[in-house]
């Protein structure tokens, strides 16, 4: 009898530590397994992401909106990652929120004009963002009538910011049109309290379609807490502005196009100069053109998170100055039927 | 005892059939996939219509400076036009040439079977080159391009296999 | 006992034979994941290779263009002829590796012929296991005397 249980017993020991053994065989192969099959879905929606950059290089003034499985896409300097799947780049020009979080992408395309097509400009972000623009001038208006209709956006004017209502949106974005440059109203925040401080910002313009200054500014409590001053040039950049809720996303996405500006300068300057050489007719006056094209490289800027607010300013001014004399100019060759700049 | 026996070993053979079928499925879907291929459909169905693009905007280096475009539409009206290079030749001979010279050093020089037509009624091509003689007359992609002319349209088709 | 023994010996045998399937199991499934893997990178390998044709045909810095206005499957010579000197492409490639990775771009002048190419981007990969190439005609416009040539894009994705 003793004999019996004691096999009996021993069975059972042995049943249950080569059962453990398996169980635990079999756990550890499905952990690896979804653990691989989750970093393959993020690295689909990685390609998703690094296709639609590609597209943004090869059409302009274009808006899509794209369905792509769950997920949150964080957006840094040169960078893009999902989860730990992540994509380094050179020179990326892309204005967008830091993350991004759902299961839709809505991506715009726009060129920048300077006066050439230098670049274009790829913007992303989600239906979760809200933009509230604010502002009666034509620069509040023009923001709005840019921004594409798939965003969850709404337009109120200065005296109409109480109509603003909590929607229980993942981030919300105010976009103030100022000429005062000051701070946005701390009332704006009332409705927001409950927020994560990071989920509310705030960007403030002061200027016109050509050129202004931007200040950045971020909840903090109960109050706006400023994160820094930049510039824009163009309808392209302050619309990247608006997309961009950090003043470093914004200002690397503007150093990478003002590279790409200085690339494509060289290459006019190169053809006019040319041009200016072969082309005999004395009513085609490439010169003028010339001296333009050296200014716009001149004006580039490297860096703008170096320079001082004066020194981007002037730089700024000379380049908007420089593009208006070079589209002038190219307008007077076409009168005279020479071979255009651009 | 025996019915024990084979009862187990039953259930082996069972368990096995099973495994196999299961590798016949995962051979058959998975190891015998044809891998797409992106890079063929898209320079098929972009070479036909690129390459005729191309060439009927192509200047004529030594003809007034006239586009294809245009010496085709001569070609199919009155043959006015002559081109002086090494000889004197006219607007359809001129664009025979040129189109004969730029396919060999496309579509031919990159083993591609075509068929090229410039015509106002199909049944009597004004040109037609063509490699090798007759070309899959089924399997084709092609690409069609209307030059109006004074008595109607005219069309060139490039036809590639 | 020795029945016990021996039934203990013929279990702890099975459970051995049922590891040894799984293991050789496993053994088949990675093989055929590594290589759905490779076909995966082939395919990824095609798709750049036409991304990157269809980039170099839109780039602001080679696109013919009237007063902004875009002319499709066209390049400007003049500033085909600029990107393509030595020393602008040596100082554009890290930029343009982005956008090419490891290839080798060049265009040909078709007609009227002319000897030689243009060699827009050259990064090959050392120990490449092979290369598509894709050829694309487009044109080739003159601004000086505005004529229109018949030029050949010519892209090498070189695949690791």
């Amino acid at each position: 009898m003793n004999k019996r249980a004691f096999e009996i017993q021993f069975n059972w020991l042995f049943v249950l530590i080569a059962g453990a053994a398996i169980l635990m065989f079999f756990t550890v192969i499905i952990v690896k397994q979804k653990g691989v099959s989750e970093t393959y879905a993020k690295s689909t929606v990685l390609k998703s992401v690094e296709s639609i950059i590609n597209s943004a290089s090869v059409t302009t003034d274009t808006v899509k909106k794209e369905e792509i499985p769950a997920s949150s896409i964080e957006i840094g300097c040169n960078r893009i990652s999902v989860g730990r799947v992540s994509r380094q780049y050179q020179n990326l020009v892309l204005f967008a929120p830091q993350a991004t979080n759902g299961e839709d992408i809505i991506w715009q395309t726009m060129g920048f004009n300077v006066p050439y097509r230098a670049a274009n400009f790829l913007y992303i972000t989600s239906q979760q963002v809200r933009y509230i623009i604010i502002g009666d001038s034509d620069l509040s208006k023009e923001i709005n009538r840019s921004l594409p209709s798939e965003l969850n956006k709404g337009f109120y004017s200065a005296s109409g910011t109480s109509q603003i209502k909590n929607n229980n949106d993942q981030k919300i974005r105010f976009v103030i049109v100022s000429n005062a440059r000051n701070a946005p109203d701390a009332s704006y925040l009332q409705k927001f309290q409950k927020m994560k401080d990071s989920d509310v910002t705030a960007i403030v313009f002061s200027g016109n379609s050509e050129k202004g200054t931007i200040d950045f500014y971020r909840k903090k409590e109960n109050i706006w807490e400023k994160e820094g001053h930049s510039m824009y040039i163009g309808k392209a950049a302050f619309i990247g502005a608006v997309y961009s809720d950090s003043k470093e996303l914004y200002e690397c996405s503007m150093k990478n196009a003002f590279s790409r500006l200085r690339i494509v300068n060289k290459v006019y300057i190169e053809k006019t100069t040319k041009l200016k050489n072969d082309i005999s007719n004395p009513s085609c006056n490439y010169q003028a053109a010339l001296e333009e094209l050296e200014l716009i490289g001149d004006s580039s800027i490297l860096d703008p998170a170096t320079l001082d607010i004066g020194q981007f300013q002037s730089k700024i001014n000379n380049l908007v100055s420089a593009s208006k004399s070079l589209s002038d100019e190219n307008k007077e060759l076409q009168r005279y039927s020479c071979p255009l700049v651009y | 005892m025996e019915k024990k026996a084979q009862m187990e070993i039953l259930g082996l053979a069972i368990v096995v059939v099973l495994v196999l079928i299961a590798t016949i499925f995962v051979v058959r879907f998975i190891l015998l996939k044809t891998p797409v291929n992106y890079r063929q459909g898209f320079v098929s169905a972009e070479l036909a219509s690129n390459t005729l693009n191309t060439f009927l905007k192509t200047t004529a280096a030594d003809c007034s400076l006239l586009t294809m475009t245009e010496l085709l539409q001569d070609c199919a009206q009155s043959e006015e036009l002559s081109c002086r290079g090494i000889e004197s030749l006219n607007s359809c001979k001129y664009v025979n040439d040129t189109m004969k010279g730029i396919l060999a050093q496309t579509l031919e020089k990159w083993s591609i079977k075509y068929e090229f037509l410039a015509y106002v009624e199909s049944s009597r091509p004004l040109i037609r080159l063509s490699n090798p003689e007759n070309p899959c007359p089924a399997d084709k992609r092609s690409k069609i391009f209307p030059i109006p002319i004074k008595s109607g349209t005219m069309y060139v088709k490039l036809g590639i296999c | 006992m020795k029945n016990a023994q021996i039934q203990i010996g013929e279990t702890i045998a099975v459970l051995f034979v049922f590891f040894i399937l799984i293991t050789i199991g496993f053994i088949f499934y990675s093989k055929v994941i590594r290589s759905n893997i490779e076909i995966e990178k082939d395919e990824l390998s095609q798709l750049q290779s036409i991304a990157a044709a269809q980039k170099v045909l839109f780039m602001p810095e080679l696109q013919c263009s009237e007063e902004n206005i875009i002319v499709d499957s066209c390049i400007d010579l003049m500033k085909l002829r600029a990107l393509s000197r030595d020393t602008i492409r040596k100082e554009n490639e890290l930029h343009y590796y982005d956008l090419f990775g490891f290839s080798s771009i060049e265009i040909t002048q078709a007609y009227p012929s002319q000897p030689g190419a243009y060699i827009l981007y050259s990064k090959p990969l050392a120990g490449a296991r092979s290369k598509f190439v894709t050829n694309i005609p487009m044109g080739l416009y003159d601004a000086a005397d505005r004529t229109r040539k018949f030029g050949i894009l010519k892209i090498e994705t070189f695949i690791s």
